[in-house]
């Protein structure tokens, strides 16, 4: 697997053991995640926490960088795995941003709005969407908002969560049956990825 | 759209705002600056000096203020951090010690923006002055009470005027409501337990320049710092916030971490205490404002109160 690189070309491993003999180093992995960071937050818990945890995620991973596993050259897992724990401080407040974005569903089909069209449109369904998340389990939920949002495979969510690939793959079917359930339409019903991995160059499977 | 398609394009957000990032390297780049002074003073970074300026007591943080400096101390263990977390105790400290004979105290709670609940404490002595008096209420006058010389005095919820309600000892004991619990209470918000125990859980210190020469010190604090529980209420507990009022949410969940603002003005004491919680759509604030500790003019009794038997 071949990490971020500079254009030095170093990889998010290189860059955290040059941070231990030169902090300021650190700088490039700030710069390389903080958005993709931020951006995450934002969407599990709106910008005001964002603004907070994401910068709490790299203040833990400066405090933590010696015991970073340099065979592992991308940071995304390391990175996501922080923002995992820090995200379990929250959870009651993301189930109050989802049920309250998933009481719009009632409100939309009370308006006559058609099911099926609400269901092939991301923005109408996000209700049902909201209503999903907010009913599966939060260890399905994190392995599914973490494949889908932040963009990690099987494999880095795996050591994201400190689980084995395995429990990754349960946890990511079951909170998909979930999801299509509440979709409950025909377009719904799609292929598990074989392996897990993120095609390169092709949006979600 | 299949579902993972769907759920990839669910609540769209941009990314940071310029100023976002650079706030969140100045924290980090504080911490690695207090890294390196602890390494050895050859490698100390500049801004350190500041630290020490802001280091000893209430009259330095005036200082530390017109040097504009933006001030981070990381951790409650970091070094630096034990500079702010005195200077914030010596601030509670003479904070409590002013607001001992006199003071006021304005308290403001919004929920979502819009006012949630509010009430202004004046006391001197033995005498206060208490008026619930936001949100108001369409037809409704400001409620409150007054205590003038153990004479108790309350508002007429329906005329807005004075009622001379008798002896202040005359209130049931232990609800909560008698002018001693009331002074009690400020004795414990305002000039002792409240502010100390908030002031040594404050976390993640970051100090800014504030208004009027004051020095803003911002952090978290863990909920049940700041909202104890009272009472039990159908077999729960009940936190509540300084002056009260009833916590919400995050506030009541005593290992929440709360956003804390502590605002100390250019005398040292403390001017604002602030604290917020809750994502957008359900944010919470909750704000005390002192004025005049230890120089507020003395209560009077009001004028045409009317006896409550007439």
């Amino acid at each position: 697997v071949q990490g971020p690189t500079t254009q030095a070309g170093a990889t998010d491993a290189g860059v955290i053991a040059a941070s231990m003999t030169d902090p300021q180093a650190f700088r490039e992995l700030f710069e390389r995640h903080f958005d993709a960071l931020f951006t995450y937050f934002a969407r599990r818990l709106g910008r005001d926490a964002a603004d907070d945890l994401t910068a709490e995620v790299f203040l833990t991973a400066y405090g933590r960088r010696s015991t970073y596993d340099p065979a592992c050259p991308d940071a995304r897992p390391w990175l996501y795995g922080i923002a995992a724990n820090l995200l379990r401080r929250h959870r009651r407040a993301e189930l109050r941003r989802l049920r309250a974005h998933a009481r719009e569903a009632g409100r939309s089909r009370d308006d006559g709005h058609d099911a099926v069209e609400a269901r092939l449109d991301s923005r109408a369904a996000g209700p049902l969407l909201a209503r999903a998340l907010a009913s599966m389990p939060a260890h399905q939920r994190e392995a599914l908002l973490l494949f889908a949002w932040a963009e990690l495979s099987y494999e880095e969510i795996a050591r994201a969560l400190d689980v084995p690939v395995g429990t990754v793959r349960s946890r990511l079917s079951r909170a998909r049956d979930r999801v299509r359930r509440e979709l409950d339409g025909p377009h719904a019903v799609i292929a598990d990825e074989p392996d897990g991995s993120r095609p390169v160059g092709e949006g979600l499977p | 759209m299949n579902d993972l398609e769907l759920i990839a394009a669910f609540a769209p957000e941009s990314g940071p705002d310029p100023e976002t990032r650079r706030r969140a390297w100045a924290r980090l780049d504080e911490r690695i600056a207090g890294q390196r002074d602890a390494a050895g003073p050859a490698r100390r970074d500049p801004r350190a000096r500041h630290r020490l300026i802001g280091a000893s007591a209430a009259a330095a943080l005036a200082a530390a203020a017109a040097a504009a400096v933006v001030l981070t101390v990381g951790g409650p263990a970091g070094p630096g951090a034990e500079d702010a977390h005195a200077a914030v105790a010596e601030a509670a400290r003479a904070t409590a010690a002013s607001a001992r004979s006199s003071g006021t105290a304005v308290v403001r709670m919004t929920h979502d923006g819009s006012p949630w609940a509010g009430s202004t404490l004046r006391w001197h002595g033995a005498d206060l002055d208490l008026s619930h008096d936001h949100p108001p209420r369409p037809g409704e006058a400001a409620s409150g009470l007054r205590v003038v010389g153990g004479a108790l005095y309350s508002r007429d919820p329906r005329g807005g005027g004075w009622v001379e309600m008798g002896r202040a000892e005359s209130i049931d004991p232990g609800s909560g409501t008698t002018p001693a619990e009331y002074l009690a209470a400020v004795e414990e918000d305002v000039s002792g337990a409240t502010l100390r125990r908030i002031s040594a859980g404050v976390q993640d210190l970051v100090t800014r320049p504030g208004e009027g020469g004051s020095t803003v010190y911002s952090g978290t604090v863990a909920a049940g710092l700041v909202a104890r529980q009272s009472a039990v209420k159908g077999g729960r507990p009940i936190r509540v916030l300084p002056f009260g009022y009833v916590a919400h949410d995050e506030a009541a969940d005593p290992g929440a971490p709360l956003r804390i603002d502590l605002t100390v003005g250019g005398n040292g004491l403390v001017r604002r205490i602030a604290v917020a919680w809750g994502p957008a759509g359900s944010r919470w604030t909750y704000a005390v404002d002192y004025a005049g500790l230890g120089a507020s003019a003395p209560i009077v009794a009001p004028v045409g109160a009317a006896p409550l038997r007439r």
